[in-house]
């Protein structure tokens, strides 16, 4: 019984140690709390290296941002501007499924302003 | 039997020639200030890549190869070339904002570094568009540095 409950501690242990990392890797992008909430709920079923579709995954995966180039992230930040200005993302047979992950107004409004201060900030500190 | 053959031979042919009549505009528009040739001047080795085995889709300059001239091939390459165009004319790169030239740049790597880009159907046409790994790793140097070049300015 004692030894169940030290293997059962010890996977809880495990299970939350590898939380605080996904989420620790994931909060290198470290955009405000109100922009990361968007891209959870919006893009990261899809965008990060745990997604299912290797074209999402490709195109960025916002977990291994640290690990891009200067001039790759600039490049995803143009592309997070046009995806949204466009209305191409979240992609409709997405939203067929989440319908509620649409981006709102505000919503988009929010990212688009990240993009482009973000992308500002990265060529300045350059 | 014959007589038949020989009448749907005629109307095939009279296809062919009505559809030459309908020829889509040629894009020959003149060169301007804010190609991308003129507005980074890469080295003319690079320069001479990026017309041969880019322009002819993502600029306003096609060099058209004689098939190019009959219906309805014109068709098929008018469309490869409006859709080119749309993703990217290099023609109008002095015309992005900052952050878009970089990514411009970023992109022209990733295409060929994958292999997206020349169209394999393309290459299949224009033996000498391939790219070789020399030239798309200088194509990806040159266009790295450019970028971070950009980003000062």
């Amino acid at each position: 019984m004692k030894n169940k409950v030290i293997l059962l501690l010890l996977v809880a242990g495990g299970f939350i140690l590898l939380q605080s990392l996904i989420l620790k890797k994931r909060a290198d992008l470290n955009p405000p709390e109100e922009v990361q909430k968007i891209l959870e709920s919006s893009c990261y079923d899809c965008h990060t290296s745990a997604g299912q579709n290797d074209d999402a995954k490709k195109a960025i995966s916002f977990d291994e941002w640290d690990g891009y180039r200067l001039t790759k992230k600039i490049s995803i930040l143009d592309e997070i501007t046009e995806v949204i200005e466009k209305d191409k993302m979240p992609p409709g047979k997405y939203l067929e499924f989440k319908p509620d992950r649409k981006l709102e107004p505000e919503q988009k409004e929010t990212l688009l302003k990240w993009a482009e201060e973000t992308s500002k900030a990265l060529m300045e500190g350059n | 039997m014959n007589r038949w053959l020989k009448w749907s031979l005629l109307i095939l042919i009279g296809i062919f020639v009505v559809i030459q009549f309908f020829r889509p505009e040629r894009n020959l528009l003149p060169p301007t200030e804010s190609d991308l040739l003129v507005q980074l001047d890469p080295p003319e080795e690079l320069a001479l890549i990026l017309q041969n085995s880019c322009y002819d889709c993502h600029s306003n300059q096609t060099r058209y190869p004689w098939y190019s001239h009959v219906s309805p091939v014109s068709w098929y390459l008018d469309r490869h070339i409006r859709e080119g165009k749309e993703e990217v004319n290099f023609s109008h790169f002095g015309d992005l904002e900052q952050r878009a030239k970089i990514r411009l740049l970023n992109e022209i790597c990733e295409e060929v570094e994958e292999g997206s880009m020349p169209l394999p159907s393309y290459i299949r046409m224009h033996r000498d568009a391939l790219l070789t790994a020399e030239e798309i790793a200088s194509l990806c140097d040159w266009s790295e540095l450019e970028a971070l070049r950009l980003m000062r300015e």
